[in-house]
């Protein structure tokens, strides 16, 4: 009797066993798996954002001269277009016509201190607008781009300024390592056809 | 050999089994926590990478300037840039050109 007792306990912690790996994991492993079909699987970030899939994060095509900041963040710009004068600590360049207006025109700071990540498309349109900028319209935003050396948000917008001139804009907030900065590129939209894939190129080759 | 003696030799091997599957069990059951935490934090960290926001937003400018100047310190913030055209402010948009990236006015 004692030994049926005895032999009735092993298979009952024998079945417990089983049953454990049999409900217990199984479950488990029909959750891992139904959890992964629930979740989409996260899209490349680059790739999903059609708006900014221009977006290549390469180096500047050779030939292009090259804007650095003291900090050591810099862009390219194309042959046909030159350093300008901007604010201490910023590096513009610009294509102009013979009469001195901007065909084409790009910027880089270093964020100042309000431009944040979340928000960043209201921020600039907030921002162009207090610039005293008209008309100002938010196209495309996207976040978790990725640039050469960091993230970045961007968007693309444009407004009219004081001058009366139609611009088309991407103003990008790009976080590297140690710092977070803004890129700008804007043209009229006159000539933004003509300047677009030469902004395009110039923020992808953005390093930070 | 006394048959008390005798029905502790028997069930020696039968308590070996309820101990084996005793630990059979906690094995199985500490491998299923394990498991089912890798599984949370997977799922969590997953689609959260990405967003994509088109806006579509159009809207009238809160403030219309008639001048291309600035006015000299008008900066909010603690930028590290002058603000104001005539304070150093070399944002080309003072004088009606693109806006540059500085954050401030």
């Amino acid at each position: 009797m004692a030994t049926c007792r005895g032999h009735l306990a092993a298979g009952a912690a024998l079945g417990v066993a089983l049953a454990a790996v049999a409900s217990g994991c199984g479950s488990s492993a029909v959750s891992r798996r139904s959890g992964a079909a629930a979740q989409p699987s996260p899209p490349s970030p680059d790739a999903a954002v059609a708006a900014f899939a221009w977006l290549r994060h390469a180096p500047a095509p050779a030939g292009w001269a090259r804007a650095t900041l003291a900090a050591g963040a810099g862009f390219g710009y194309p042959p046909g277009w030159k350093a300008i004068a901007g604010d201490r600590g910023t590096a513009t360049s610009a294509r102009l016509d013979s009469a001195g207006h901007f065909l084409g025109y790009l910027n880089l700071t270093p964020r100042q201190g309000g431009e944040q990540v979340a928000g960043w498309a209201a921020f600039r349109a907030r921002h162009n607008r207090a610039e005293g900028e008209r008309d100002v319209r938010v196209e495309d935003t996207a976040a978790g781009l990725r640039f050469r050396t960091g993230r970045g948000t961007c968007v693309r917008d444009a407004y009219t300024t004081v001058s009366g001139v139609r611009y088309q804009e991407l103003a990008c907030l790009v976080s590297g390592s140690r710092a977070s900065w803004v890129i700008v590129g804007a043209a009229p939209q006159r000539s933004w056809p003509r300047e677009r894939a030469s902004i395009e190129t110039a923020i992808s080759a953005m390093t930070s | 050999m006394t048959a008390r003696a005798e029905g502790i030799k028997r069930r020696g091997p039968a308590r070996r089994l309820a101990v084996l599957g005793l630990v059979l069990a906690a094995l199985v059951i500490a491998g299923c926590g394990s498991s089912g935490s890798s599984s949370t934090s997977s799922g969590a960290a997953a689609p959260s990478t990405t967003s994509l926001t088109p806006a579509k937003t159009s809207s009238t400018p809160a403030k219309t300037s008639s001048t291309s100047e600035k006015p000299a310190g008008s900066s909010s913030s603690s930028s590290g840039i002058p603000q104001g055209a005539g304070a150093g402010d070399g944002d080309s948009d003072n004088s009606g050109g693109p806006s540059d990236g500085d954050g401030n006015l």
